[in-house]
């Protein structure tokens, strides 16, 4: 099967949903407080998907049918492969947040294609972990101050430091989908 | 559209709902406290412009 190409993004209908409905109406309720607090418990789900998973499965690719917001590149992800893309993808948020947070531009392009998985490595978890671990500490340490600088999300708008942060778990959520779309077509 | 596809959209719409509710309840309480401190009257329509203010506290005012 020919997958689209990385980069492609999400069709139109979804782009706009969540680029006019989704991201306007979720940071109106949402804090930096709650924000980590649900992106802590989506950790806590993932965390309790992969507990029963055999090894040699997490890095097992499959192709499963398109998830919400996930683009047809990443409909071929193994597990191991969508938690790199969470570690890579949420490297770079945290540096713009910390990056915006200062006032300062974050001047390195984003680009889609530049987060994509590529080692597929057996131990990815204890990465993944660690990575999540310096994220929530680094969000506890920061002034919960919006920033007026902002940097834009290659397919929707430009977010501020708390937007970014909004992101993240947002991010993490629909990923977290994607690895119950790969297990449930494992078993 | 798969059922982990609708189930996200579900899921997504189910984040809304406990967010609004949780800020209704928490506004809800302020209120009352207020309205029974200052010897205020509760009413619906209060309750609402409350909660119009916040939303617009949180559209216009977004600092923390």
């Amino acid at each position: 099967m020919k997958l689209a190409p990385a980069g492609s993004g999400l069709p139109n209908f979804e782009r706009l949903f969540i680029k006019n409905l989704l991201v306007p109406t979720i940071r109106l309720f949402i804090t930096w407080d709650i924000a980590l607090f649900l992106l802590q418990r989506e950790l806590k789900i993932i965390d309790k998907l992969l507990k029963p998973i055999n090894e040699d499965l997490l890095t097992k690719k499959i192709i499963i049918d398109r998830t919400f917001a996930i683009e047809d590149d990443s409909r071929q992800f193994s597990i191991n492969m969508v938690l790199e893309h969470l570690e890579i993808a949420g490297n770079k948020v945290k540096n713009i947040i910390e990056t915006l947070s200062l006032e300062k531009e974050f001047e390195e392009d984003v680009k889609i294609e530049n987060v994509k998985p590529k080692l597929n490595n057996k131990n990815q978890y204890e990465s993944f972990k660690k990575f999540y671990q310096d994220y929530i500490l680094f969000i506890k340490s920061l002034d919960k101050k919006q920033s007026k600088m902002r940097k834009k999300h290659p397919w929707f708008i430009e977010f501020n430091n708390f937007e970014w942060s909004v992101f993240m778990y947002m991010h993490t959520f629909i990923h977290r989908r994607q690895i119950e779309a790969i297990i449930e077509e494992l078993k | 559209m798969s059922k982990n596809h609708i189930g996200t959209i579900f899921r997504i719409v189910a984040i809304f709902i406990c967010l609004f509710s949780f800020w209704s309840i928490l506004l809800g309480l302020f209120y009352f406290i207020i309205s029974i401190l200052f010897n205020m009257p509760f009413s619906f329509l209060g309750y609402i412009l409350v909660f119009i203010g916040f939303i617009f506290s949180r559209m216009i005012y977004l600092k923390y």
